[in-house]
């Protein structure tokens, strides 16, 4: 056979990120005949919006020979890895925060004495389809024969208010794998608030959460079980009740008298009367389609304007534009709300071809002179990535505050996607008077999403701002804007234990800090995190100068997160490997260290082949061809890799070889639904299928997520209220790992 | 009543006899049923019939695969060929695959009382001297010869991918249970002390006749055995990463570790190593402490195979047979004089001055020029692995697609564009490139992006039927993209509609290639053959497409004659217009994986996986 369609053969964290996952370095994904997870301990703390989650997970080996595996983690939004460890034994290997320079240059001395240090950076995943920078892997060795392999992982994650509500997911779920199972779950939940929580619910079916204490300031809940499925995300939801008026809270944490404390203030704000029709709106969308954009960027940020446009009514108004090299609208004018022409729109927008480019500026400048009405909204769809026009962030940022204030100003409101979004520009660009919502490659996205749209309608709580005093200092903003319903917090460092009135929107709270305090200990880092958010702001603004680099870095080793200027290093005993394998179709490559001089692959069905060094690529490269006879799957590869000292070392990786697209069987529960109903959609796929979505006339589009009840792909959504009688057709569309497409249509028919 | 009992007893004894003829054909039966059963279908024929007229070859390097000395002359198996050379190092003879030999590339030759050659795809071939006799196993994967061991009984083992056969010159079967299906790789001792390499499960040692298996827990360094060695109860057995050494049928220790031991001979008190990359070394078979002979420490790289003669040690490197005698290196066999760089073509093209263009599946492209003989080599980190080739428009530019990219060379073969995923490709990995208008489409896995001084791209979100496209053509306007799964026709480069086999007559959603032919368009696929698409797009399937054809990518051509189709183990189709029908065309081609096709001046170039064939088209009898 000359060519088959062969998946990535990579660091299983490349593309199949999980959570908590350890994946034998011979397989694409877990396997309990190898490595089973045989205990997952997950300890959450909750305090006010802040959340520390700690997983300690055991897996057990049960192959006769060491092994070794890779460990994915697909960390949730926002959240901060603050600590990573790999047990040895008796002995617990912690990593270190490390400069990056130095991380770098520790691993190569530890390489040249053939070991693995296992550099554990964010994002150490390289793929065209886009770096993703919330998989969190390391390679977990020795791994011993028969033993066990102890993994810890600690991050802290804010939960933002909205609504009133805010949200927890532990993203548990295997997506590509589909199932994974514990053999122990244990789960303790411990959620604090000086705010009154109203409602504490489990948004997950299948965990038995046990509450054992229910105040209002205070929920702790467990659970214990054996032989667990993972067949959904852990989730919770805390509703606050709503205060008659702004209430302000304060929280302090000091440890040593000698180090300053640290606080927060938070503001949770009544929520706004409902929503009336309102007046007309007028909405114009910005949909980035340059190349930067494609695959999951792009499906998401659809989905998204899908959900904006399909949302407006009738007498609403839009303008739509796509940019990137190119700058193109749709139409010549605003077009009308409602489903026909958001429908319309929408198969224009899927007509518009990529380009190579981003011209970020004249797509601002051509939204901008379209929406030369007043209380209109502006809405941009993108990653931020300007590589055309101007590129520089500042300028761009600069030249729109100008033009902005020179327009009718419309709200500026930014849907961030990506890992490599850029969001400091993002967020320039959503100070004018609009709301940046950012989501990452492994976020469950409708939360934030809805969050989001709910925003175009309201307006922000102004001129809100912490009043402090001289014992107050170093105080950030956690938030940008809020809204009725949702929390402002401050945080900040106090000099000294002393009574303290705080003030904001109208609340006053007088609060003693505390001499020593130790119920907040994530208090320290939340700031230490603002401090680092608002030095990156301004190296982006001013440029990078080494004072405000070097405090970057010392904060960042001080209060243990990751920073762009810092790596999490841990050293466990391993073998020199590759970095990453990532071959194409049916290309061979492979990215290894600099000492490696040659390399040969000894493929599954007999091939020898030596890969070729591309010097620009920094990778070893070859082609080969998969027999006409062998099956799709999973098959292994075997790399003999030679360093310039003569040591050799073997490596074995697997391939997928995936022939045909995916193929995909919808069920429906019956034919006819009437206006307003909801729509229950199942529907199985091949074991390749990476994503399944449907998508029907009027309704945005939905993901199908695996249902361990009703083993399938489910979704639900409801057809609109207007939405014409007739029959309906519903695109069902699976995706695999190599992006292989397989769809199937149903039909509904929609009564009157 | 005596007339009675005559008659009875008759009709006993005849009933008697039918009872022991059933009895003994029931018998003859079940013998005959288990001797099939233990049999393995195969054909024999002797290959006697004179090469096909008209071919000629564009000569690829010989690629020596392995070499034997019988009757006292050294013969040597290229991938293209079978060379005999006299003593002195002169060739005398050469038997070419695709013309008195198979159509397949050579893989392994072994002395016995014949000589015999294992071939990839066809077989084993037999030659006492005069007559070249081919043993064609039924079972396609047993046609794959990767080991050959003659008997002292005159019998012969063949190694294949299919598991071991056994031929005693009148029947094949498998030599033992437990080989029946392993992908041998190497096969050395004798029959009643034999060992067996396989590609990925180790070794299999089979003594009278039980057979006990070998892998990593049990002393291999690596499951993939290369080759192997035996002197009476001990046995080397060569891996990817060293060399185990059985005593009794007990691993002891390991040899070269780190080495992918290619080829193992024992010579006395040594062992003779080649290797894939590091040369050939003895090692001295005496103490434990194995202190290894480096004799080309400045040489290095592939020796296929190692092998003494008398005192006399002979290396077999790709590209010469040297031979060490009396302490002084020399050349015994050279390879054949090659005008091309690599034999295994993937994409060809004609450019305006009349040079062909050559680009090959793993390296760079071969420019060759006009009187073929002299060449122009480029390879680099974006011409390497070549996809497609296709001149412009206007001739002034030659657009070649690999898999790092999508380079323009313009007339004085300088590269004037270099186009990747950060030039706005939609991949970098570039599958096929055609000529739209002043512009040009490129096919991706990925999706298809258009240029014509900007790009453009879509893909499945744009309507695209998948995203993997291994082929692009143009009639007009109208863009045809075959993909993984199934068709997409694009017009004003939106997509208008797709094909698959869900919803016409498409018997395979993966396409490999498409031909546009008046207004209709020929396509090749992966397993359905080749399929046409009329103007009214209803797709239609040939009676005389032989089943399961593989179509490779993009290895189609229309010419005013025919239609031509490479296929992977099918040779050429060919549509004979007259006749309406398909014919496979076998004879003449060097491998039956045939790559990469172009029509230019009544001539057909076929590209190869074994090199590189021309014919006039009036030469193949359409």
């Amino acid at each position: 056979m000359r060519f088959r369609l062969l998946l990535s053969l990579m660091c299983a964290g490349g593309l199949l990120a999980d959570v908590g996952s350890l994946i034998p370095t011979t397989k694409q994904a877990p396997d309990a005949a190898i490595l089973s997870l045989d205990e997952m301990s997950i300890d959450i703390q909750i305090d006010g919006s802040g959340a520390r989650v700690q997983m300690r997970q055991i897996f057990a080996s049960h192959v006769a020979s060491v092994s070794e595996g890779n460990y994915v983690f697909a960390l949730p939004g926002g959240a901060l890895v603050s600590d990573f460890a790999v047990w040895d034994g008796p002995v617990r290997i912690p990593g270190v925060i490390l400069e990056r320079k130095r991380a770098e240059q520790l691993y190569e001395n530890i390489r040249l004495q053939a070991i693995d240090p296992g550099l554990l950076q964010m994002g150490e995943s390289d793929s065209d389809a886009g770096r993703r920078t919330s998989v969190f892997s390391a390679k977990v060795v020795p791994i011993p024969p028969f033993g066990s392999k102890r993994v810890e992982l600690e991050y802290h994650q804010r939960m933002p208010l909205e609504n009133l509500v805010s949200y927890l997911a532990i993203p548990l779920k295997p997506e590509a794998y589909r199932q994974q199972t514990v053999g122990r779950l244990i789960v303790n939940l411990d959620a604090q608030s000086t705010h009154t929580m109203e409602a504490f619910e489990v948004a997950g079916k299948s965990f038995p959460l046990r509450i054992t204490e229910k105040t209002g300031n205070r929920v702790r809940a467990s659970l214990d079980v054996r032989n667990f499925a993972l067949t959904e995300d852990f989730a919770v939801t805390l509703r606050r009740a709503a205060p008659k008026a702004a209430a302000l809270t304060v929280a302090a944490q000091r440890v040593e008298a000698a180090e300053p404390g640290y606080f927060e203030a938070s503001l949770v704000l009544p929520p706004e009367p409902p929503a009336q029709a309102g007046p007309p709106r007028r909405v114009t969308a910005l949909f980035d389609a340059s190349l930067s954009m494609q695959w999951d960027k792009l499906e998401r940020s659809y989905a998204a304007l899908a959900k904006l446009l399909t949302g407006l009514r009738a007498e609403d108004q839009f303008d739509l534009f796509v940019f990137n090299s190119a700058v193109t609208r749709y139409g010549s004018g605003p077009s009308n709300g409602g489903a026909a022409e958001a429908e319309k729109a929408l198969a224009w927008l899927k007509e518009q071809p990529l380009r190579g480019a981003t011209n970020l500026s004249a797509a601002l400048d051509a939204a901008l002179t379209a929406t030369a009405v007043e209380g209109a909204s502006l809405v941009l769809f993108t990653d931020g990535g300007a590589s055309d026009g101007e590129i520089r962030s500042g300028k761009i940022a600069e030249a729109y505050a100008k033009k902005w204030a020179a327009s009718k100003r419309p709200r500026t409101f930014v849907f961030a996607v990506g890992d490599d979004a850029n969001v400091n520009l993002l967020r320039s660009l959503a100070r004018n008077d609009g709301v940046l919502e950012t989501i990452n490659s492994t976020e469950t996205p409708d939360f934030k999403l809805n969050a989001f749209l709910s925003k175009l309608q309201r307006r922000p709580v102004p001129g809100l701002a912490l009043a402090t005093d001289a014992n107050l200092s170093d105080v950030y903003a956690l938030q940008e804007q809020t809204y009725g319903g949702s929390e402002a917090a401050w945080v900040g460092r106090y000099k000294r234990p002393a009574r303290t009135v705080f003030q904001a929107g109208g609340a006053q709270s007088a609060v003693t800090l505390p001499a020593q305090e130790s119920a907040h200990p994530q208090l320290p880092r939340t700031w230490a995190k603002a401090r680092v958010d608002a030095l990156l702001e301004k190296i982006e603004r001013d440029g990078e100068d080494r004072a405000t680099i070097e405090e970057i870095i010392r904060l960042s080793r001080k209060y243990k997160f990751v920073t762009p200027y810092t790596s999490f290093l841990a050293a466990p005993r391993a073998l020199l490997r590759p970095r990453l394998i990532r071959p194409g179709d049916p290309v061979l490559r492979v990215h290894t260290d600099k000492l490696i001089s040659s390399v040969v692959a000894v493929f599954p069905f007999g091939l020898v082949k030596p890969l070729r060094y591309l010097p620009g690529e920094q990778t070893w490269q070859t082609r080969f061809l998969a027999p006409v006879d062998m099956a799709d799957g999973t098959h292994s590869v075997n790399l003999i890799l030679r360093d310039r000292n003569g040591n050799t070392y073997k490596e074995t990786r697997t391939f997928a070889i995936a022939s045909k697209p995916p193929i995909v069987r919808t069920r429906l529960e019956k034919k006819n639904y009437r206006p307003g109903e909801t729509v229950w959609l199942r529907a199985s796929a091949s074991a390749t299928t990476r994503t399944v979505s449907a998508r029907m006339y009027g309704v945005a589009p939905v993901m199908l997520r695996w249902d361990a009840k009703a083993l399938a792909n489910a979704a639900r959504f409801t057809l609109p209220k207007d939405i014409a009688p007739g029959r309906y057709t519903i695109t069902v569309t699976a995706e695999d790992m190599a992006h292989n497409i397989g769809s199937e249509e149903v039909s509904i028919d929609v009564l009157p | 009543m005596r007339k009675i009992a005559v008659g009875l007893a008759a009709a006993l004894a005849v009933y008697g006899f039918w009872i022991y003829s059933r009895a003994s054909r029931a018998e003859r039966d079940a013998r005959e049923t288990v001797r099939r059963e233990s049999e393995s279908p195969f054909t024999q024929q002797t290959l006697s019939d004179a090469p096909p007229a008209g071919w000629e070859t564009l000569a690829s390097p010989s690629d020596f695969r392995d070499a034997a000395v019988w009757n006292g002359q050294l013969y040597v198996a290229g991938s293209n060929a079978l060379f005999r050379y006299a003593s002195d190092g002169t060739l005398q003879q050469t038997w070419r695959a695709g013309m008195e030999l198979p159509p397949a590339p050579l893989t392994a030759l072994a002395a016995g009382e014949e000589l015999w050659i294992g071939t990839e795809g066809e077989g084993a071939i037999s030659f006492d001297g005069t007559r070249l006799r081919r043993i064609l196993p039924g079972v396609a994967a047993a046609r794959k010869v990767r080991a050959v061991l003659p008997l002292a009984t005159g019998a012969v083992l063949l190694g294949t991918a299919g598991g071991v056969l056994r031929f005693d010159g009148a029947q094949l079967r498998p030599a033992h249970p437990a080989l029946g299906s392993v992908a041998a790789t190497a096969l050395a001792g004798t029959e009643e002390n034999l060992w067996v390499g396989t590609r990925d499960a180790g070794a299999v040692h089979l003594r009278a006749g039980h057979a006990e298996r070998f892998g990593e827990t049990e002393g291999l360094p690596d499951k993939a055995v290369h080759s192997l060695a035996v002197d009476g109860e001990r046995a080397w057995i060569g891996t990817s990463t060293g060399i185990a050494v059985f005593q009794g049928g007990k691993a002891e220790r390991t040899l070269a570790n780190g080495l992918l031991a290619k080829s193992l001979a024992v010579r006395g008190s040594e062992l003779l190593v080649g290797t894939l990359a590091d040369g050939w070394l003895r090692i001295p078979l005496e103490g434990k402490a194995a202190r290894t002979v480096r004799d080309d420490p400045g040489e290095g790289g592939e020796v296929r195979r190692v092998f003494a003669v008398g005192e006399d040690i002979y290396i077999l490197r790709p590209g010469a047979l040297d031979v060490l005698r009396d302490g002084r290196m020399s050349h015994a066999a050279a390879g054949q004089a090659a005008l091309l760089t690599h034999g295994n073509v993937s994409a060809l093209e004609m450019d305006a001055g009349g040079r062909l263009w050559v680009g090959y599946f793993d390296r760079g492209l071969d420019i060759v020029d006009k009187n073929r003989q002299r060449i122009t080599r480029i390879e680099d980190e974006r011409v390497f692995c070549v996809n497609r080739i296709v001149r412009s428009q206007d001739g002034q530019q030659m657009a070649v697609a690999t898999a790092n990219g999508l380079v323009f060379f313009d007339g004085a073969l300088q590269q004037r564009q270099i186009l990747t995923r950060a030039d706005g490709l939609i991949a970098s990995h570039v599958t096929d490139i055609a000529r739209r208008g002043n512009g040009w489409v490129a096919a991706t896995p990925a999706g298809l992006t258009f240029l014509d001084g900007g790009t453009r791209s879509v893909y499945a979100f744009h309507g695209l039927v998948n995203n993997h496209v291994y082929t692009v053509g143009i009639q007009g306007d109208t863009v045809l993209a075959g993909t993984l799964g199934g068709v997409s026709l694009i017009a004003g480069e939106r997509v208008k509609s797709n094909f698959t086999t869900a919803n016409s007559k498409l018997k395979t959603n993966w396409i490999t290639a498409l031909a546009p032919a008046g207004n209709d368009w020929f396509a090749g696929t992966y397993g359905g053959g080749v399929q046409k698409l009329d103007a009214a797009g209803v797709w239609s399937a040939f009676d005389t497409m032989p089943a399961n054809v593989v179509v490779n990518p993009n290895a189609m051509a229309v010419t005013p004659r025919g239609v031509y189709a490479g296929t992977l183990e099918h040779g050429l189709l060919a549509w004979d217009t007259q006749r309406q029908a398909w014919r496979p065309l076998r004879k003449g081609l060097p491998s039956s994986n045939v790559t990469a096709i172009l029509y230019h001046d009544n001539k057909l170039y076929l590209g190869t996986d074994n090199g590189l064939s021309v014919v006039p088209e009036s030469a193949l009898g359409l």
